[in-house]
């Protein structure tokens, strides 16, 4: 009767609140935030409303969060970047098929002053024992997200367990990417973060990129359809049409198109 | 309408905390009557007052009997009550009286009968004001015209003149003892003797939670009833 | 500190064009949240009343209980909505994740308590002016529940004044049952904690000052109702 009363008062009371309720194609996207950020989603959503009439609604947390809340079938679609997990969330079930859509990279990101004397011709492994030597702040995710998990990748890369100094100049924020970016901005700190992030960030103070380019720094956005055998209530049609159309030529040409400063903030690589 | 009187109180006792509050073993009420219930202040005058309206828990009611009935809404309903908070101070001074009236009448019976307690209290400029900026005098005045507004067939009045002005004292009497002209049955707690021997034929000395003198009001003063009671009456403290 | 004149400026700019995309964010957290304390009050009011009169075991107990839940932390209200409404939760067939429902839900949750517990006391004041009268009449228990709340209403209204601002100000269950979603779930706070994310310091706090020049509004109409009722001493 509880239920009931939820289900039938509640969206009547709200009714005059929410433009539409749920229609037949709303998709519901669980997403890294990056994507969210950087104004990627208000770019391409329109575009693909006014192509299908299908709604997107976005929830953007970090990888790892939306790979959970997809596992408990809160989500159609998952558009992520730590392909590792992503392929075994596919293999475990929850997921259909994964599909590349688009790439950029990782950038670290420091002080002007650069105390730890990071070269921009230094690898990353290089940049990271320079750090690591000179003991100089660095802010980490530390929140299971994918920038995280390429973090840790990149550490053991090049032998090191920042780990042990946590607390000292290693600094785990435990939150997402955008707080973290103002948490090493406001203790001059260096930190690693996606590109398309950085460029949008609005208080970089006297930050700058003090390494990129290394080959490791790739960032793969991969997208995955929610497994309808999984999770029955997901709307898997409209999921299917909305990966059809990202990973296709309209939804590629408008990831490519969209720019914030003349930059390019997204490469489509979805293969055709 | 069933009647309430005779009321009649057996083996009633009230305790706290092994402390003997109240120990009426037997005491009546007779239709018409009216008494005045002295004592000093302690002696359990309002507690008494609260038991016979039901007020206390515990079964204590069990003790009182109202022509048979135990203390109740029934009973109150034919009872004027002025408690020592008589009013509802958050509404005004009209509301108050609807309060009351609403057990009994509606609309513009109700009406009427309010404006008319109203006038007889000599509050009626004052219906639609907050009960809370009436003074002393008149927030007593409007509680006995409240108490009296459904022609009660008992009143029950906790001092009801205390720390009155001589006219608001001198309306709320002539409040009361109209409605004992027009055949209420009164019980009146007082400190005011002069009070008490003007209003009530009979009068009782409470101490200690015990009544220790119960009289005709003429007798009580002219020749007490017992040592107490003449100490009393003479103004001394009671031992 | 620079951010602060651009707050200004950018708080002036956001409420002065008249931003769409503002007004809906704004209307909406008004409409989630009036309609969480108008649920919040009908649950919580006659709760702390029964509380304040009520005689029945356990009365002290859930006492405790609410008031200890008056400080319930909005994250965890928001963690135990999510695990309740997510379609691997127990109610997820309703399908209220992610919904302006279920943000109404958690803040109703979350303010509930607070009504009850703040209403509590006002109505045990009353009760104690009002208890032997009341009870002279004879009125049952639920007649005793309309005179104490039509009685406390001035009151009564600083408690719903309270849940209100809780509910507006929360993001942490607002953002986990809501999930922020541009156009649908997007409320004041979870905007302002999402533009801070993206070093938007200057929009987040013109936001802030937007949701804080709300919240007077609502307080200066509040309590300029209690100062008329003051002056005609009915409270």
């Amino acid at each position: 009767m509880y239920c009931e009363f939820l289900r039938r008062v509640l969206p009547i009371a709200l009714a005059s609140c929410v433009s539409a309720a749920a229609q037949a194609g709303t998709v519901l996207l669980q997403s890294t935030t990056s994507t969210q950020n950087s104004g990627l989603y208000d770019a391409l959503l329109p575009q693909y409303t006014a192509a299908t009439g299908d709604r997107v609604r976005v929830v953007a947390v970090g990888t790892g969060q939306a790979i959970r809340n997809a596992r408990n079938c809160d989500a159609d679609v998952l558009l992520v970047h730590a392909k590792a997990a992503e392929e075994a969330f596919v293999e475990s079930g929850f997921g259909r098929s994964r599909s590349d859509v688009m790439y950029n990279d990782f950038v670290l990101i420091g002080p002007v002053a650069n105390p730890a004397g990071i070269g921009s011709d230094m690898s990353v492994s290089e940049g990271l024992r320079a750090l690591y030597d000179a003991r100089a702040p660095f802010a980490s995710r530390g929140d299971d997200s994918g920038t995280h998990k390429k973090e840790i990748a990149l550490w053991l890369g090049a032998s090191l367990a920042p780990e042990q100094h946590s607390g000292d100049w290693y600094l785990e924020t435990g939150t997402g990417m955008g707080a973290t970016l103002n948490i090493a901005v406001e203790s001059n700190a260096y930190t690693l973060t996606d590109r398309a992030t950085w460029i949008q960030f609005g208080n970089k103070q006297d930050h700058e990129i003090v390494l990129e380019g290394d080959e490791s720094l790739f960032n793969q956005y991969g997208v995955i359809d929610v497994d309808p055998t999984h999770c029955p209530n997901v709307d898997h049609a409209s999921a299917t049409r909305f990966i059809k159309w990202l990973t296709g030529e309209p939804g590629q040409a408008a990831i490519a198109a969209y720019r914030v400063d003349n930059q390019q903030l997204f490469f489509p690589n979805a293969a055709p | 309408m069933s009647e309430v009187l005779p009321l009649s109180v057996r083996s009633l006792t009230v305790q706290r905390g092994g402390k003997p509050l109240l120990n009426v073993p037997d005491w009546q009420l007779q239709r018409g009557e009216s008494v005045a219930l002295i004592g000093p202040n302690g002696a359990g005058k309002s507690l008494l007052l609260r038991a016979l309206t039901g007020l206390l828990d515990n079964g204590v009611e069990q003790a009182v009997s109202w022509a048979g009935q135990t203390p109740g809404p029934a009973v109150m309903s034919r009872c004027g009550v002025v408690m020592q908070q008589p009013l509802m101070l958050r509404r005004s001074v009209e509301a108050n009286l609807y309060f009351a009236l609403e057990r009994a009448l509606a609309g513009d019976a109700l009406k009427a009968q309010a404006a008319q307690a109203l006038h007889a209290a000599e509050l009626a400029d004052k219906a639609a004001q907050s009960a809370r900026v009436l003074s002393g005098g008149e927030r007593m005045r409007l509680a006995v015209a409240r108490a009296l507004a459904l022609s009660p067939d008992c009143l029950l009045l906790d001092e009801p003149t205390a720390s009155l002005d001589h006219s608001s004292a001198r309306n709320v009497e002539a409040l009361v003892s109209g409605a004992c002209a027009s055949g209420a049955t009164l019980l009146l707690i007082t400190h005011d003797l002069a009070l008490a021997r003007r209003l009530c034929s009979r009068t009782v000395l409470m101490h200690r939670g015990e009544i220790i003198a119960d009289a005709a009001t003429d007798t009580f003063f002219d020749s007490p009833p017992n040592s107490q009671a003449e100490a009393f009456v003479r103004g001394e403290y009671l031992e | 500190m620079h951010s602060f004149s651009e707050a200004f400026a950018e708080a002036a700019s956001l409420l002065l064009s008249f931003d769409p995309a503002l007004l809906e964010i704004v209307s909406l957290s008004l409409r989630v949240s009036l309609l969480a304390v108008l649920i919040a009050a009908l649950i919580g009011l006659p709760l702390g009343a029964l509380l304040a009169i009520g005689r029945f075991p356990g009365r002290n107990l859930l006492t405790i209980v609410v008031n200890t839940a008056m400080g319930l932390p909005p994250v965890v209200v928001g963690l135990v909505a999510y695990l309740l409404l997510s379609r691997a939760g127990a109610l997820g067939p309703l399908e209220l994740l992610y919904t302006p429902t279920a943000m109404v839900i958690a803040q109703t949750v979350l303010v509930m308590p607070i009504i009850a517990g703040l209403s509590r006391q006002s109505f045990v004041e009353l009760h104690s002016e009002y208890r032997e009268q009341l009870q002279l009449f004879g009125l049952s228990t639920r007649a005793q529940l309309k005179v104490l709340i039509w009685d406390a209403r001035y009151a009564l209204v600083t408690a719903l004044l309270a849940g209100f601002g809780r509910a507006t100000a929360e993001v942490g269950a607002v953002l986990m049952v809501g999930g922020n979603i541009n156009h649908y779930t997007r409320v004041m706070t979870t905007t302002i904690a999402m533009e801070t994310s993206k070093g938007n310091l200057a929009v987040a706090l013109g936001l802030g000052m937007v949701l804080l020049l709300i919240a007077f509004a609502v307080n200066a109409l509040v309590h300029s109702v209690r100062v008329r009722a003051e002056r005609a001493a009915y409270v």
